[in-house]
Order: structure tokens, then sequence, then C-alpha cells
């Protein structure tokens, strides 16, 4: 990552709200970041303090009720989630703590999903490739039910990057996993986003994991903490 | 697309179509059946479209494939009287050859035993049947009769009854004749029809010669014609109508029979359709709440791929892929099932049908069948899926977060869809459009009725079951309510089912227990008729004799309307309005003094007694028929009393119970006036037992041959045979729908399966035994099954009472104990079912489920 390097992501004065009864909680208020291609960035703070719903908007999940988001070039606001969807599937990918793998497909079928989706016909090759890369080579034709939380969490890595992503959204990646596990995931994170060029918006409670990011922003009751 | 893409997406729609299928695929290797087995709960209601309509089909080809042999002739014209000259020479002029018959009732007895039995005597002349084949045993039987002047050909069930051979000796009447053959069957006539009266054929000569027909014997006469290439017979009919009609003859084509049976069996398949119908509609709802459970299983996945960016098309495809194949297994199995079961139903209607079926591969039934469910299926499948639309990409974010879409209205248009489906086939059904909406409203209710009853039911179970009852009670309770339980539609579906067989069962045994309590107490049993006047009293003796009462003894003259109200009976019947039959029939009057207590006066006064000099007769008419023509006290009719006209006043109305086994009678005469006419007597008697009604019987055939006797006990067994077949198939179709609600439980289980296990090992963790859990798991299915029976048998029973009570007029005689065999075998069921699909994971070790949990 160089500082010339483009914007690839930018929410600019981000508020969420939820109506609870007659009031309106705030979950973000006024957030702004901006990531540039290749950099890392690491979301932290308690819970409840709105890092979920943050990543949320910058992947295009939801929408923000104030401010405006941009990513790749596009705004957000306004999309409908078809187009949303779109933008995810061409330049997105996402690690989630609970792993989300469909039980039904292998690990390299898994892996392979959003190169499908795209229409790749070396979708499974990529995912082959990827899942050498993350050590589970020999793993290809596991079921997610016969790989543990740590093989599973890698599967969930190398489908995270078989659409080359420009922005990697993962939402406390190691938080089912034990220490060492989690180290690892951590390690192979970290590697990826700086071998491929991709960018890495990582959530999470862990301040030592957050430290290996290039920046860190700390939020509370949904404000940034300078 | 509206913003610059980076051009990564390089699907096309076929690449895209082929992606969801592999999806689709690969979900369903880990359990190829799970899909199929949602598909099971319409295959039953599929199968009786099929099968029905196949036989429909079948039946259709019989009936052209055999047109001619229906009538076995191409005109038949029949009259109930002796032919004069005049009706002579108007036969003489139809066109083609002719044939001639008489039937008429006489007794056939058994010289050895003396045991008897009303049969119905026919003789031919000519060349009748002109097409087909009189089936024989010999083959040649039929025509070596006129040959065979003491022969006689029998129906194959008097030579059962009566252990008769070939050859042996038997009387008809008072005629010695031997038995000259077996009937096995005659053109265009049903097995069954002579249930009642069996027939048997003599030859014209030996009917002719030897008195077998007397003055006053109530015969009719046929004369049957194969007409040459031209005229057509339907066109000569319509040519010659007004003196068919002036001469009162009744007329049958073989365009008139052919669409008379097209009516008839149309009904009776429509009938089986609407009953069918309810099982696949069933079905239908099973299959969308197994394709609900299915598809909210499948919410996780859905938000997983439409965060990967996943277009919502494809996403849906996936799982719509699966729903077509569910959809598609259960109507081929169906089509399937429905290709066997066509070959049961001539077999329980066969005797009942004038053609023989050949069952065969009806190919437009099956698909029709096949199309058609599995588009209805669809239809209940679809909103489970459409409201997949509103899952948020967010939901794998947050496990707790639910964009809770289930109920919303917009999803629901295939139901509204599925409902007008339902209109139009009962329209299609039914040819009228009101009695199909009465039949779609109906079934809405009855579902809608069903689901409130099982609704206000588990209520009342949540109540009934306090905070203190034991732990495993209490637990067996809440597994009902667990979230997305399918337990109303299951106590649903199964009530529908057993509602339908035990008011089908309670219905059809008070109808018979009527006719039973009819024939029973001091009601007469026995009916003697065709006593000519010189024989009534030494009849009368012979009854004291054997210790026997005559209880209504009445006199018949037949007579034949010739007009009424003022117009001849021939403009009468150009009139669509009034049945024909009831114009154009030999009316079997009577005339008394006294009226009996029976005969229940409700408009004008009764007149006992006129002299023979009067001009207009005062006679009383049955209201019913008064009714039907539109005529009422006043009006006059002029009678035809064997060639002597009387003119007649109606000047009371009687009401009469046309179910009561006594003489009844549309019109009765006053006394005085019709003593000096033709007439025979008919005379009704109680036996206790049978072999007291059988001694009597032997003694009056012995005596008087000529006197023909109706043993009311046969005819009740003969009214029960039928019922029982019929309604046999009635049930047969219903236990389609109880079948299809066990089904239902089944695929709701196996769908459940998941949530039980996570459960039942949870359980397990907390130190729950393996007893404890059986014990739960029995409970709760002793609690559905207990609501399901008796949620059907109440309303079978209520809906059999309002029936009897409001419908037919009937007491309650039905037993209880049908409707408690219908509850305990439903519990039954229920209860094997859950222990067959529920057990079977109890015993797996619960650690590997919990680790899943959340993943």
């Amino acid at each position: 990552m160089t500082t010339n390097s483009p914007t690839i992501l930018e929410a600019r004065e981000v508020s969420r709200h939820y109506p609870q009864g007659r009031r309106r909680l705030t979950v973000l208020n006024k957030v702004s970041l901006s990531l540039r291609a290749g950099e890392s960035l690491a979301v932290v703070g308690p819970s409840g303090s709105g890092k979920t719903t943050l990543l949320g908007l910058c992947a295009g999940l939801d929408l923000p009720d104030e401010g405006e988001i941009s990513f790749g070039g596009n705004v957000l606001t306004g999309r409908s989630e078809e187009e949303r969807a779109t933008i995810r599937r061409e330049q997105a990918g996402f690690i989630f703590q609970s792993f989300h793998l469909l039980p039904t497909l292998t690990a390299l079928e898994n892996a392979a999903v959003p190169g499908e989706l795209l229409g790749w016909p070396d979708a499974r090759d990529r995912a082959g490739k990827l899942l050498q890369e993350v050590g589970l080579g020999d793993r290809l034709n596991h079921y997610p039910s016969q790989l543990s939380g740590g093989e599973q969490q890698r599967v969930a890595v190398a489908r995270a990057l078989v659409n080359k992503p420009s922005v990697l959204f993962a939402d406390e990646p190691t938080g089912n996993l034990d220490t060492k596990t989690g180290e690892t995931i951590a390690d192979l994170l970290f590697a990826l986003n700086s071998s491929a060029d991709t960018a890495l918006i990582l959530i999470t409670h862990d301040e030592k994991l957050a430290a290996r990011a290039d920046r860190v922003l700390y939020l509370r009751n949904g404000e940034v903490q300078k | 697309m509206s913003f610059p893409s980076t051009n990564k997406d390089r699907t096309s729609l076929g690449q895209r179509i082929g992606w969801s299928l592999r999806m689709a695929l690969r979900d369903t290797r880990a359990h190829p059946l799970r899909f199929l087995v949602a598909g099971l709960p319409v295959v039953l209601g599929i199968a009786s479209l099929v099968a029905v309509e196949s036989f429909r089909d079948n039946l259709e080809e019989a009936v052209e494939r055999e047109s001619r042999q229906l009538l076995g002739a191409d005109l038949v014209l029949s009259a109930r009287r002796v032919p004069d000259a005049e009706l002579t020479a108007f036969l003489e002029e139809i066109p083609g050859e002719g044939a001639r018959e008489v039937q008429f009732s006489s007794m056939l007895s058994i010289p050895d035993t003396g045991e008897s039995r009303l049969v119905q005597v026919r003789a031919i002349e000519g060349g009748f049947p002109f097409y087909g084949e009189m089936e024989t045993i010999p083959e040649n039987a039929f025509k070596e009769l006129p040959h065979n002047p003491q022969g006689a050909l029998l129906e194959e069930s008097l030579l059962l009854q009566f252990g008769l051979e070939t050859g042996e000796a038997l009387r008809i009447g008072d005629q010695e004749l031997q038995v000259a053959g077996i009937l096995r069957r005659a053109p265009g006539e049903a097995g069954a029809l002579g249930m009642i009266a069996p027939r048997v054929y003599l030859s014209m000569e030996l009917v002719e010669s030897s008195g077998l027909l007397t003055t006053g014997s109530v015969a009719r006469y046929r004369w049957s014609f194969r007409f040459p290439a031209d005229p057509d017979p339907d066109e000569w009919v319509t040519a010659n109508r007004s003196r068919i009609d002036q001469l009162q003859l009744e007329t049958e084509t073989v365009t008139e029979r052919r669409e008379g049976l097209e009516e008839t069996f149309g009904l009776l398949g429509s009938f089986l359709h609407l009953v069918g119908f309810a099982a696949l509609l069933l079905g239908a709802v099973g299959v969308g709440s197994a394709v609900r459970v299915q598809t909210e299983a499948k919410r996780d996945q859905m938000a997983l791929l439409r965060c990967l960016g996943t277009r919502y098309s494809d996403a849906r495809r996936t799982i719509l892929w699966q729903i077509l194949a569910s959809g598609l297994g259960g109507a081929l199995t169906g089509g399937a099932i429905g290709v066997g079961l066509q070959y049961l139903l001539p077999f329980l209607l066969g005797d009942f049908l004038p053609v023989r079926i050949e069952v065969s591969l009806a190919p437009a039934a099956l698909a029709g069948g096949i199309g058609f469910g599995f588009l209805f299926t669809l239809l209940f499948a679809l909103p489970p899926l459409l409201g997949l639309r509103e899952v948020s990409p967010l939901e794998t974010l947050r496990s707790g977060f639910s964009s809770n879409s289930r109920g919303d209205w917009r999803h629901r248009w295939p139901l509204g869809l599925a409902v007008g489906l339902v209109l139009g086939f009962a329209w299609w059904q039914i040819k009228e459009i009101l009695p199909a909406l009465l039949y779609t409203g109906g079934i809405l209710f009855a579902v809608a009725f069903l689901a409130l009853v099982a609704r206000i039911f588990l209520f009342a179970l949540r109540r009934a079951v306090p905070s203190r009852a034991p732990w495993v009670w209490r637990q067996a309770t809440a597994s009902l309510f667990r979230p997305r339980n399918q337990t109303t539609l299951v106590v649903t579906a199964i009530g529908l089912g057993t509602a339908l067989l035990v008011l089908l069962f309670l219905v059809r045994e008070n109808a018979l227990g009527q006719i039973q309590a009819e024939t029973g107490g001091d009601q007469a049993n026995l009916a003697f008729f065709d006593i000519q006047p010189d024989q009534l009293e030494p009849l009368r003796e012979l009854a004291d004799r054997e210790g026997f009462a005559l209880l209504e003894t009445a006199p018949i003259v037949t007579m034949r309307m010739r007009s009424l109200a003022g117009r001849p009976v021939n403009e009468w019947l150009e009139r669509d309005d009034v049945p024909r039959w009831s114009l154009q029939r030999e009316f079997r009057s009577t005339f008394r003094e006294e009226l009996t207590e029976k005969d229940e006066i409700v408009a004008g006064e009764w007149v006992g007694r006129v002299s023979p000099d009067e001009g207009i007769i005062p006679v009383s008419l049955e209201k019913g028929l008064a009714e039907d023509w539109g005529v009422g006290l006043g009006d006059r009719a002029v009678f035809d009393v064997q060639g002597v006209p009387l003119e007649v006043e109606i000047t009371s109305l009687r009401e009469v119970d046309w179910r009561e086994m006594r003489p009844n009678f549309f019109f009765i005469f006053p006394a005085g006036v019709l003593e000096a006419a033709p007439r025979f007597y008919l005379t009704v008697v109680r036996a206790e037992t049978t072999e007291d009604s059988a001694r009597l019987q032997r003694a009056v055939t012995r005596e008087f041959p000529t006197i023909s006797i109706l043993d009311l006990s046969l005819v009740l067994d003969t009214i029960r045979d039928i019922v029982n077949r019929v309604t046999f198939v009635i049930q047969f179709m219903a236990f389609f729908t109880v079948v299809t609600g066990l089904v239902l439980l089944f695929s709701v289980i196996g769908t459940e399966r998941q949530q039980r296990m996570r459960e039942t090992h949870l359980l397990r963790v907390l130190g729950a035994s393996r007893g404890t859990i059986r014990k739960i798991l029995l409970g709760e299915y002793v609690l559905l099954g207990t609501l399901s029976g008796a949620t059907g048998v109440g309303i079978g029973i209520g809906a059999a009472y309002a029936i009897g009570r409001w419908v037919l007029d009937m007491p309650w005689t039905a037993s209880a104990f049908f409707p408690l065999a219908a509850f305990g075998i439903v519990l039954l069921l229920t209860l094997l079912a859950g222990i067959l699909a529920g057990t079977k994971d109890i015993n797996k070790p619960p650690l590997p489920t919990l680790r899943n949990e959340g993943r």
C-alpha cells in the first residue's frame, strides 16, 4: 500500500438509527472513514458500539439514514439492493465470525461460489489454488461438518478472495477460534491482504489483532473516538 | 446497469440457470430424498384424479366400442299395456326388422324344497338382440329357447341361491320347467340389474300358451327394431313424436341410451372427483407447509448468498428447482399409483355398468391429472418461496436479525390462483357455476372450520395442562407449540379425512337403520301382489291357517292419464319442467271408503263414497306430484281406465311417506266407481322370523302359483349391498384424505427433525434419560392423535346429525362403535407414525448436533 493508492471505500458522516418503540436509537452517529487499495483498517470497540452496523453499511448490506458511502467509485446511497449485490459480487469478500459455509457443499464448492456467480470458467481452479494456499489442499472434498473450526474459517478466507475483491470485510474472524488457530487465521488474512492488494476492514474485540492493521478506528456509542 | 461496473461479471442467463441447477443438485446430494418426501402428500390426491379420469376415459371408450350393443337394437319402443289394433298398425309401419318382448313379474319356486323368489320373466320373439350377443352357458342356450318349450334361461344368481344346475326342475307360476342354461350377460344391461327380481327368459310360445300372463298382471311390452341404412332412428323418432306420444309409448334409441349412460356415470365420476379432490387440496396444503418449513431452514443460505452478491432471482432459483422436483416427484408417483387404482374401479363398479370395461392406459387423463396436480401443488408451494425476497443479507451478520416476511399478503397471490383453480375444476366437473361455487365455498369453509376447531382444541389443551402437571406432559404439550410448528395443519388434515369417513359411515348406517326399522317392529315385510279378486279370500284363509294376518289390503286398478287441468297429456309432454314419467306412467290407483290412519290429508276434504253415476269423481292426490305438476284443489283430470274415460276432480291432497313399506298411491278414488273395473289386489304381511317368512312363501307359492311375493328383507339386503358398494368407493376416496393426513404427518416430522434433534440432544446434555425423552415423544403423539381424532370424529358426528336431522329427515340409529373405533385407529396410526419417524434420533450422541449449532 502506498499513499498514492486510490481510495476504494469512503464513508462520509454516516448515521444509522433504529426505531425503538416511540424513540429513535442512534447506533451510528456521523462516522467517517476512508480506505485505500491494499490498506488494512481495524474497527474496535465494546459490544453495541456500532462496529457491525458500520461494516454492514460499508459493504452495502444496509443503507445509512444520513451521510454517503462510496465503494469502488460507486455511491451506494440510493442504490437498490440488487445493484448493491452486483457491487458486492464483483468487489467484496466476506469473512464471518461463525464461518457461514453452505453445509451441503464441499470445501472446494464453497470456496468457488463467488467465482461461479461471476461466471468465471476457472472458478474451481482458483478456489483450489486458494485452498492450497491456506493449507487445505488435501481437504478439498470435505464437507464443513467434517472440518474443524479453524479449517472452516480457512475455507471462508479462500472463498472471500476467490473473486479478487477490492475490499475484504472480516467480522470478528477469530472470535470463534482458540488463540493459536485465531493467530494462524490472522496471519493468513494479513498476508493475503498485502499480497493480493486487497483492502481489509477488520471488526474485532481483540486489541492485539487490531494492532496489526495499518490503522485502527475506535468506536464507542456509535461515535468515533479520537 | 446504471453505475460503472468492473465488468468482472461475465455470466449469461443460461450460465446462471446452470449455476442455480448445480447448486440445487449439490444441496440435494446430502439428503436426496428430503425434497422428494416434501412432495409425498399430493401423491394420493393426484392418484385419485388420474384413476377417476382414466376410468371415465375407459368407460367412454367402452360405450363407443359397444355403442350399438348398448340397446341391442336401433330403436326400442315400450308400453305397459296390451297392444290394441291402433298400436299394432303403427308398429307394422316401422321400417326394418322387428322383434317383440314381454316382461312381467312372477314367482319362481323349486318343487323339491318349496323355496321361492320373485323373478322377472321375459320372452322374446324375433331376432333380438340385433347387435351383440346374449352371453349364456351353454353358448347357444338363448337361440335354442324357442325349440325348448319347457326350458328356462336363468340368471346366475338364481342358480347359486337355490343350488340349481342345468336340466333340473323348477316352477314359474304354475308351469313345470327345466333349467335350460345360465344367462351371463344381456346386451346393454348391467349385471346388478336383476338384484331384486332376477331375470328368467322363457320362449314366447310358452308364455302365450300357458296363462302365466293373466289379465290384470302388470306386464311391459317392448318392440325392438333394426333400421335399414335410411332413415336414421333418431330422425324417425323426431318425425313421429306426436304419434308416439299419442300412443303413450316410451322410446329409446342408441343415442338416448348413450346420453343417459354418459350422464349417470359422468355424475358418478364428478362426485368421485370432488371427493378425491379434497385429498389433493389437503395434500397441496401439506406440500406448501413442508416447503415452508424447508425454505425457512434455507433463510441462512439465502442471506449468505445475497451477502456474497448473488442476484435474488438466482438465489431463489436454487430453491425453485428443488420445489419443482418435489412437486414433479409427487405428481409422477401419484400418476403411477393412479394407473394402478384405475384397475380397481371397474372391479368395484363393474356390476353396475352395462358395458364391459377394458382397462387401458389413458394418456390424456394421465397427463392431465399429473399436470393439473403439479400446477396445483406448485401454487401452494410458491408463497413461502416468494417470502424469501424479503430475506436481508444482514441476517448473516446478526443471527438475531429477522426480516420477518411471513404472512405478507403480497406473497399469497398463488393461493388466490389456487382457489380460482378449485372453482374452475368444480365448474368443469359439475358444469354449473352455482354448485361449483358452493363446492369451493364448502371446501374452504370445511378446512377453515376444521382449522378453527383444531385451534380451539389446542388452545384448550394449553390451558388444560396445568403448571403442576408432570414435567414430561408439560414438555410433550410444549412440543406441539414449538416455533413454526405445523400442529394445526396436521390436526386439520387428519381431522378432515376422519370427519369424511365418519360422516359417510354414519349417514349410511342411519339410512340402513331406518330401512331396517321400517321392516322391523310390527311393520310388514312381505308384500303379495297380482292377487286376482277370487283369490283374495282363500289367501286370507291360508294366511290365517299359517298364523299370519293380512295387515293392509288394497284393490288396484291400472289407468292412464289422458288430460290434466284441461290440457291433453301430449301438450303437457312438451313442457320441460314436468317429469315425463309422471304423466306417461301407468297409474295403479286404489279406491276405499275410509282412509287409513297413515293417509294424512293436508288440504281439502276426503270424499269416501260416490254413486256409480256421479259425473265427476272426487279424488285425493299425493301432494308432491301435485307440486310437480303445479295443480291443486279443484283441478280436473281425465283417466283412461282400461278403455273407459273417467273424469276426476282433485278434492284433497295427501302427504305420503314413500319410505314406508305399505301400499302407497298417487291417486285414491272413493268407493262406488271402480268396483266394476278389472282389478287385482295387493296385501302385506308381517313375518317375525326368516323361517316364518319362508314357510308362508312356500305355502302361498304352492297354492297360488300366480301370486307374486316380494320379500322385503331381500330388498333390504339388495339395497344394503348396493349402498355398501357405492359407499365403499366413496369411503375409499375419503380414506385417501386420512392417509394423506398421515403422509403429511410423516413429512412434517421429517422437516421438523433438525429442530427436534436439537431439543432432544439439549435435553440429553442436561441429563434427561432416553426413557424420559421417549415418554415426551409418546406424549406428544398421544396428544396429537387425540386432537386429530377428536376433531375429525366430532365434526363427522355433528355433520351426520345435521344431515340426518335437516336433510334426510332420519332418526339417529347408528351405533357409537364406529366413531369410537375411528378415534382409536386415528390415535394408533398417529402414534405409530410418530414412533416410526421420531424415535430414531434418540440414540444418536448429542454432541455433534450441538457443535453444529450456529454454523
